[in-house]
């Protein structure tokens, strides 16, 4: 078992980054937020905690600056970007994230262009990443429960009818896209200091496209998904290697065919399956009531006649 | 410098049929194509092919690549886009999995593409343009074609939009699909012809394309893809003219970062554009003004 773990770690790492970066993704788009800022704010947090980090800084504290600054930088871009509707979000989210690409790309004396930033110092190990993710999933899951898990639903279902419950929308909307920001660059913070070197095409149109993809195969309900999301991403491409140089292909079929096929994700197609296996439970012993009445039923007829 | 503008109007000419199919199809249909990129290069990809098998003129290598656009956009339609359409709950599920299975779709092409031609550029072989001086000018029979198609295209499109039955359907159906079924009008007919005609176009610009700059990668149709973006939203999606005018203006303003910069800032053009455009006027210099309540 051990060995199976230190034999694919990078993996196992890869995973668990991807987890808040999927998360980054789904949580918006769950409120009808189509946000895909996460992207950009891993480009940024990834290499702010690099520099800062070999600047002298203590990795975490790094990490956690970068973290109080994408909240910050978050919130404020949310403001005039929260107005926007569904496929306009996502462009100018995307535009924004491609732009951070070419910053970096053209701010070489501190980013290293597009060489890339390496020397970062090693500040994490497996169980600390895991550590923390567990704790970001905890704290989302617990976020999904309550009153304001149900808001983000009620939000995504029908704008005006929330407004007519009492819930402010625009500033649910800016606290989740400025949320998806944070942990957009948690997850780029933590492979910046897991991995130890970032290049400009780490968060580009590749990361966008992956992240979508965890968000949507997963299955958008809950955070189960954005794990069961970034669980396929990973390691999917690596079970590929039979298909040799048609690898992408494969992929790009698999995710077609879970797109039509499950459109709400595995997670959701697994939901589904459970309330099917549960009303035909239901309908099982319903049935066996009916036949006990019918037994019970025919005996009292014989024995009257 | 008169050169530069002379390339600029191919590109822009290039970057317009693109962005056409791509406008028509977002704007009237509410499909957004991912896989537009991948289908430009895979038809010019097709008459690559043809062309080293068979002495063709270039007219008819042209004929090749919009036909399999057309035809490998339908495909695409039918195979993934129609299911979704029918099985999606919501709008905006509809949206997010029309996206991922463009991305999906498109990689197939790609990937052939890629492999048959070892991630090396392909082109026509045997392509010879006659070239005019005229004053300063470096012109090829080419770029007048390419430049000429761009415009002519255009123009036709945008009076068959405005004017024509068919045109004025596609109108409707972008407004409201619902009541253009109740007005008896054969939605399915006419989004197969769009869909074609948007993939039509691309190919043609593959082709171009392909002749103009020698040769392509399997890869250009996914740089295309993001100046399309660029193109159609700040034209206005779905205004034929907006797409025209949006190109040309990209395509200067890349045309003048290359020259005047170092040229890595090219890409944040387009990119600045779009969330430029997106954040002051959404609905582009012509597209139609939608009243949305925040």
């Amino acid at each position: 078992m051990t060995e199976w773990f230190n034999e694919h770690e990078l993996l196992i790492q890869t995973t668990l980054i991807y987890i808040p970066l999927a998360i980054s993704f789904q949580l918006p788009i769950r409120c009808g937020v189509f946000s895909l800022i996460g992207v950009g704010f891993f480009a940024i947090g990834g290499y702010g905690t690099g520099i800062l980090a070999i600047e002298g800084l203590h990795p975490m504290l790094s990490l956690a600056l970068m973290l109080v600054f994408a909240g910050g930088a978050g919130f404020l871009m949310s403001i005039p970007l929260v107005r926007l509707r569904g496929l306009y979000l996502a462009m100018a989210t995307f535009a924004f994230d491609l732009i951070v690409g070419v910053v970096i790309i053209n701010t070489r004396q501190w980013t290293g262009g597009a060489q890339g930033l390496f020397g970062i110092p090693h500040g994490t190990s497996t169980p600390l990443i895991l550590g923390i993710v567990l704790v970001t999933v905890l704290a989302i899951s617990q976020l999904e429960r309550g009153a304001i898990g149900r808001g983000f639903e009620a939000i995504r279902e029908s704008d005006h009818l929330t407004v007519t419950v009492g819930i402010d929308l625009a500033r649910r909307r800016q606290f989740v896209f400025a949320l998806s920001a944070v942990l957009g660059a948690l997850a780029g913070g933590l492979f910046a200091l897991t991995f130890s070197a970032l290049s400009p095409g780490t968060a580009g149109f590749g990361l966008v496209i992956r992240g979508l993809t965890m968000a949507v195969i997963g299955g958008i309900g809950s955070w189960a998904g954005a794990a069961i999301g970034a669980i396929f991403v990973a390691w999917t491409p690596g079970l590929l290697e039979f298909a040799g140089l048609y690898r992408e292909m494969v992929y790009g079929v698999v995710l077609v065919g879970v797109v039509i096929y499950a459109p709400d994700g595995i997670f959701g197609a697994w939901r589904s399956l459970r309330r099917i296996a549960a009303s035909l439970q239901r309908q099982r012993s319903s049935d066996r009531a009916d036949d006990v009445a019918e037994t019970d039923a025919a005996a009292l007829t014989n024995s009257g006649a | 410098m008169e050169q530069q503008l002379l390339n600029g109007m191919v590109l822009a000419s290039v970057y317009t049929l693109f962005a056409l199919g791509l406008t028509l199809c977002w704007g009237s249909l509410d499909v957004l194509n991912l896989a537009h990129g991948a289908v430009l290069m895979f038809a010019a990809y097709g008459a690559h092919v043809v062309a080293r098998n068979v002495d063709a003129p270039f007219a008819l290598l042209v004929l090749v690549s919009a036909a399999m656009g057309g035809a490998l956009t339908l495909i695409l339609d039918l195979v993934a886009f129609r299911p979704i359409r029918k099985r999606a709950t919501s709008k905006r599920q509809e949206e997010l999995l029309t996206l991922i299975a463009g991305v999906g779709a498109g990689s197939i092409p790609l990937t052939i593409a890629k492999v048959q031609t070892s991630d090396q550029p392909f082109g026509l072989t045997d392509f010879r343009v006659r070239v005019h001086d005229i004053g300063p000018l470096r012109v090829s029979d080419l770029q007048i074609a390419v430049i000429v198609v761009g415009i002519s295209l255009t123009i036709g499109l945008a009076l068959w939009v405005s004017r024509s039955r068919t045109g004025r359907v596609l109108r409707a159906l972008a407004v409201d699909p619902e009541t253009c079924s109740l007005m008896g009008v054969n939605a399915n007919a006419v989004s197969a012809g769009t869909l074609f005609g948007s993939g039509a176009l691309a190919g043609l610009g593959g082709v171009l394309l392909m002749a103009y700059l020698s040769g392509i990668t399997a890869n250009t149709g996914e740089h295309l893809l993001l100046k399309g973006f660029a193109v159609i939203i700040l034209g206005g999606v779905g205004s034929v003219w907006g797409t025209l005018v949006a190109a040309v203006v990209l395509a200067a303003g890349e045309t003048a970062v290359v020259t005047w910069t170092s040229g890595t800032w090219t890409n944040a053009v387009s990119f600045g554009l779009i969330l430029l455009i997106i954040l002051v006027r959404p609905s582009g210099l012509f597209g139609a003004r939608k009243a949305e309540r925040v």
